[in-house]
């Protein structure tokens, strides 16, 4: 996990747009026919005159980027946020758009953003990519002062009331997996692109994140330095700026929450991740059908220099699933009756040519193949004279569609403007190749295989001899057709006994299978205290008791070490010994980690009784207490929704004989080899006067060989 | 013959243009109408923030054109004209169209028995045949490299549009590709085609839960007019190849097909080279002139019908000829779409608070608008079942024209229509398909970029008195 600092983000996010991706696949040439010549050639339309425009940074920081369109046009505002999808905690930034979108305050006779905009004839859209989230508003010319106004007023006081917030959050949670049973493999295309692994955790994601931590997003990140709005008005730009600098309705120069509270914004490792995704089906029925396939091959972000070329070897690849590599590579493995139907993909950070199309289960591996081989083949053998021929006719069409759409068009235009460019430099590169004498293939190629490449494959049967596939699942399980509401609902008529919910926190997990393969872990992160200056910590953890931590505080290191028959603790060259309690402390700061309770429990080692069914603001929770004397009134929280340990608190002596109250809160959990693992912990003593925050930057299980 | 019919044509296009020109005051952004030699009409709007061309091919999707048991034949047409033409994906035409003549034989032999002395064909023989004579991506590929963006048919009303997006420089290029995909059309894949339309369209009947009512609704308000039959369930049966090809002919002739050109265009350079491209067709002349409009009820007509699940009553007027369709679209939202409407609004204070309102009109979806404009009440709770619901509605109708609308009611429902039209049209592309669509649907009015602003209460009132004035036909649906 990377830290990004409050200065600069949205030129933070332009260098990260450029290299958001990983690498690729395989080998097989071919030639391709040449195209028919064209009959009429139209002409061009004239150069059109530079549009008015106004960039203006406010005295609060956010930079305006007025345009003026004719009279008689629409109206774009455009409100954008130099944080998305990889920041902080998964989910986060969706929500918070969200609930700056649809939250109202009846005491104060606001309603919603949404609901101000439909009054005025228009459409708001939340757009969040990677790196920036985005606020569309889109009505008739001659209302979009009303609408600036409506949008200062969502700006102003988003709601942080917790009911408020799990409202907005549970209608957006029921709408995303709606989309994403109608159209499952388009879905996870598009979440690949925002650095998602699963729509499932995605979902998860959402459904994990506590009011609090939306709350805490919207007041870290939405800061006036940290946004930029970007309006297409029928109004004159230099006026139109003027106003906004202004006091007033529209004047979001006025615009300034508290400041946001200290610490660093958290940048999420997460990337495209390659490679061959499936969701096979659940039931038999599902098995038995054809699998729906969506090929994701992500666009070179037009603002590189090399956009022209990598555009011209995707075009040789494939133009919108007919012609090209693929379609030729396809023919020749018997693959040719499967036809693709191409279409666009896009966040606001990056773009995919996404291709669709149904097949069987048993031509899944082939087609993985071909489609691996047919990219392979333009870095083995570079385009043909007439395949380029082809490309560059479709490469200025390619660009444009980028810009399909206003909101699109205007955001990118924002964002080229923003990193000193502008689209028509691919056009004119294009010109440049179009005259030069010949490309360069080497670094066309690699470039262009170096650009994210993915396959999704929903439904069918996964073949046993299938290599390299990564499986996932659609949605988390009880986000069928009930969905998560149905699950809170059960709480009241549920039984008081443990075990049901202790099941159902096993299988949140990973499953009692592998907790019991689970032997312990290794992980980094960084703790922090507000007295304190934060510090790196690396833990080695088994379950059987054995403990290595480092820790770097002020670049000095602290080894602890807490093994079989060697207790102690060394700074640079000076050691002391523990005793018993500090390594019985030290122990159970692991041992009451959710994962190793649940895990003991998986083995028959610790049991549970029930405690309470307990309402928490508006969220259910379980609270079983552990029995017997590993623990001094250990109790753990569960939620009732997605039965995760959401809390475990308990009594701990310390080594001077005093007794505290301890009590760790699990957030942001992820899945990693199989495993959801909490990234976040908050450790409170005292009934919270002395607390602890540990962010996790990496956790790696050691597993039993099954 | 071009040549004889140049004169009348020219002066027809002239006449066009007057009238568009002056319809365009509405449109925020200006629309250039005019008609190719070949009888195309094309719409061109010019919008240069849009930096590619969406091209928008609107055709009838509407039972008038098809024979009777082959509802959706003219949609099946639509799709499959993507497979190729004679020129493009044909190995050798000829033997092709031999082809496809033996397995159109095949086919229907499968549906009916064959006749004493005819050899009977193997289908799925017949099927690999054909083809091994064909490309079935090459049309695609072709305008792929034109270029062309994702081209695909779209269902909007009573239309099917071919929608795709291409660049300002290759308009004429893909102008040649379109005439050849309407005058050369092959139908390739007919039988596969036909099911999945079959299929798509069963289904939809299966879960429509009021089918019934709509059954009966549209027997007693348009009975023997084509529009009718698309409540029936779909025939099994299948059309030959001769008949697609007629509904082929019928749908996609100039004289009845309308383009949209959206985008970074210049105007007078495209409608050059247009007029030079859509020259002539090698289509038929349509036979079948449009049927006559259904006639206006002499009296009210009334029925109840069985397996509706929710009790519903439902209430039809025949729309009258030469309506605004946006003034419509107000008058029907102001008065009976939705809890703001002005029938929800007074039956809730008649404390009936389980009926919800809908209306629509032109339903179901034609051509010109000749339908009905139908009002459903359904009573979710069912306490007070549905007697008197549809005496209620009626006199509720009456009384909300007995005084012109106050202004707010009818903004309020100008601005959700606006919503909604924006909504459904962020993309420029299903903008240039609604608005080919719209051109389509409604001849004479020129379409418009933006939702106007500019129906009035008067307006409104008198629209609903035109229509209110008919004889309603009144179906209440019971479990």
């Amino acid at each position: 996990m990377k830290t990004l600092r409050r200065t600069s983000p949205w030129l933070a996010c332009a260098c990260f747009a450029a290299c958001f991706g990983a690498p690729p696949p395989a080998p097989a040439p071919t030639p391709l026919p040449p195209p028919p010549p064209p009959v009429v050639p139209t002409p061009a339309p004239a150069p059109k005159p530079a549009a008015a425009r106004q960039t203006v940074r406010l005295e609060n920081g956010l930079t305006a980027v007025v345009t003026t369109v004719a009279a008689g046009r629409p109206a774009t505002l455009q409100f954008g946020i130099a944080a998305g999808a990889a920041f902080m905690a998964p989910g986060s930034a969706e929500l918070a758009a969200h609930v700056v979108v649809e939250s109202a305050d009846p005491s104060q006779g606001r309603v919603s953003l949404r609901q101000a905009i439909a009054g005025l004839g228009g459409t708001v859209q939340v757009v969040v990519g990677p790196l920036t989230s985005w606020i569309d508003v889109r009505v008739a010319g001659g209302r979009w002062r009303e609408a600036l106004t409506a949008l200062h007023e969502a700006l102003r006081a988003p709601s942080w009331s917790r009911h408020q917030i799990d409202r907005i959050r549970s209608e957006f949670v029921a709408a995303r997996a709606a989309e994403l049973r109608l159209d499952p493999a388009r879905g996870m295309a598009r979440l690949l692109m925002l650095g998602e692994s699963s729509s499932a955790s995605y979902v998860l994601g959402l459904l994990d994140r506590d009011p609090s931590e939306v709350a805490g997003f919207l007041a870290r990140v939405y800061q006036p330095e940290r946004a930029v709005l970007a309006m297409e008005v029928p109004a004159d730009a230099a006026t139109a700026a003027a106003d906004l600098a202004r006091t007033g309705s529209i004047g979001l120069g006025g615009w300034t929450p508290a400041a946001p509270p200290p610490g660093p914004v958290l940048l999420l490792d997460r990337k495209f991740e390659s490679g061959l995704w499936w969701a096979p089906g659940r039931t038999d029925a599902e098995k038995a059908t054809a699998c729906r396939v969506a090929l994701v091959a992500m666009l070179p972000d037009v603002a590189r220099p090399t956009a022209a070329e990598e555009l011209l070897w995707a075009a040789c690849y494939s133009l919108d699933g007919a012609g090209g590599r693929l379609e030729q590579l396809q023919r020749q493995r018997g693959l040719g009756h499967v036809h693709w139907q191409g279409e666009i993909v896009q966040t606001p950070d990056a773009a995919a040519l996404v291709l669709t199309t149904s097949v069987r289960a048993t031509e899944v591996g082939d087609l993985w193949q071909v489609a691996q081989q047919a990219r392979q083949s333009l870095g083995d053998l570079p385009p043909n004279d007439s395949e380029l021929a082809i490309a560059k006719a479709r490469v200025p069409l390619t660009t444009r569609l980028l810009v399909a759409d206003d909101g699109g068009r205007l955001r990118l235009m924002t964002r080229l403007l923003l990193a000193g460019t502008e689209l028509g430099a691919v056009d004119r590169r294009l010109a440049f190749l179009e005259a030069a004498p010949a490309i360069d293939p080497r670094g066309a190629s690699s470039a262009f295989l170096a650009l994210p490449f993915a396959m999704v494959v929903v439904g069918g049967d996964l073949p046993a001899a299938l290599p390299g596939v990564r499986r996932y699942e659609v949605l988390p399980a009880g986000q069928g057709e009930a969905g998560a509401e149905a699950v809170v609902g059960d709480v009241a008529t549920t039984p008081a006994r443990p075990q049901p919910w202790l099941t159902n926190a096993v299988d949140a997990v990973g499953g009692a299978d592998l907790l019991r393969r689970l032997e312990g872990w290794r992980s980094t992160a960084t703790v922090t205290h507000e007295a304190a200056p934060p510090m790196d910590e690396v833990v080695t953890w088994r379950l059987t008791g054995e403990l290595l931590r480092t820790r770097t505080l002020l670049g000095q290191k602290i080894e602890t070490t807490v093994a079989a028959k060697e207790w102690f603790e060394r700074v640079g060259d000076n050691a002391r010994s523990l005793d018993a309690a500090e390594a019985a402390l030290l122990r159970r700061e692991l041992q009451r980690h959710p994962l190793s309770l649940l895990a003991a429990h998986a083995r028959g080692e610790l049991t549970f009784r029930t405690v309470a069914q307990r309402e928490a603001g508006d969220r259910a929770v379980v609270v079983l207490e552990a029995l017997g004397d590993r623990f001094d009134r250990l109790r753990l929280h569960l939620d009732s929704q997605s039965h995760l340990v959401r809390v475990v608190e308990t009594w701990e002596t310390m080594p001077g004989g005093s007794v505290v109250h301890v009590q760790d809160t699990w957030q942001d959990y992820r899945t990693i080899a199989g495993l959801r693992v909490p990234h976040r912990r908050l450790t409170s003593q005292d009934d919270g006067q002395n607390r602890l925050e540990a962010i996790l930057t990496q956790w790696t299980p050691m597993l039993r060989a099954e | 013959m071009a040549r004889r019919w140049a004169e009348p044509r020219r002066a027809a296009r002239a006449l066009l243009v007057a009238f568009v020109c002056l319809a365009t005051a509405r449109a925020q952004t200006p629309a250039t109408n005019f008609v190719t030699p070949d009888g195309s009409r094309f719409v061109l709007i010019a919008e240069p923030a849009i930096a590619q061309v969406h091209w928008a091919i609107a055709s009838p999707d509407d039972p008038a054109f098809e024979p009777a048991g082959f509802e959706g034949l003219a949609w099946t047409t639509a799709q499959l004209s993507l497979y190729g033409t004679w020129t493009t994906g044909s190995v050798d035409a000829g033997r092709e169209r031999t082809a496809l003549d033996q397995l159109d034989l095949a086919w229907q032999q499968v549906l009916r028995a064959p006749r004493p002395g005819e050899p009977v064909l193997d289908v799925q023989r017949c099927d690999e045949a054909a083809r091994a004579l064909a490309d079935l991506t090459a049309f695609r590929r072709v305008l792929a490299a034109a270029p062309v963006h994702r081209p695909e048919i779209l269902s909007r009303g009573a239309a099917a549009v071919l929608v795709l997006t291409t660049l300002p420089t290759a308009v004429g290029e893909v102008g040649r590709l379109l005439v050849e995909r309407r005058d050369q059309q092959p139908l390739r894949e007919l039988p596969r085609g036909w099911l999945e339309t079959f299929g798509e369209r069963s289904r939809r009947h299966m879960l429509d839960v009021r089918r019934s009512l709509h059954g009966e609704l549209l027997a007693l308000a348009m009975p023997d007019q084509p529009l009718a039959r698309t409540a029936e369930p779909p025939n099994a049966s299948a059309p030959t190849r001769e008949q697609a090809l007629a509904v082929w002919a019928a749908t996609q002739h100039p004289q009845r097909t309308v383009h949209v050109l959206l985008g970074d265009l210049d105007v007078a350079a495209t409608q050059r080279a247009l007029e030079q491209i859509f020259v002539n067709t090698t289509l038929p002349q349509p036979a079948a002139a449009p049927p006559p409009a259904a006639r206006p009820l002499a009296g009210s007509r009334r029925s109840t019908v069985g397996g509706v699940p929710v009790p519903t009553v439902a209430l039809a007027w025949l729309l009258p000829a030469d309506l605004d369709p946006f003034v419509l679209a107000t008058a029907v939202r102001w008065l009976a779409d939705g809890q703001d409407s002005v029938l929800a609004q007074e039956l809730l204070r008649q404390e009936r608070p389980g009926v919800t309102v809908r209306g629509q009109a032109p339903w179901p979806p034609a051509l010109g608008g000749r339908s009905l404009f139908v009002i459903e009440a359904s009573d979710g709770k069912g306490a007070g079942g549905l007697g008197g619901l549809a005496d209620s509605l009626l006199t509720l109708c009456r009384q909300a024209l007995a005084t012109a609308p106050d202004a707010a009611s009818v903004q309020r429902a100008t601005r959700a229509l606006q919503h909604d039209w924006r909504q459904a049209n962020a993309e420029p592309r299903l903008l240039a398909a609604e608005l080919a669509a719209a051109a389509l649907t409604w001849p004479g009015r020129p379409p418009t970029t933006e939702w106007p602003d500019d129906v009035t209460p008067a307006a409104v009132r008198d629209v609903l008195t035109r229509i209110l004035a008919g004889h309603p036909v009144i179906v209440e649906g019971t479990p």
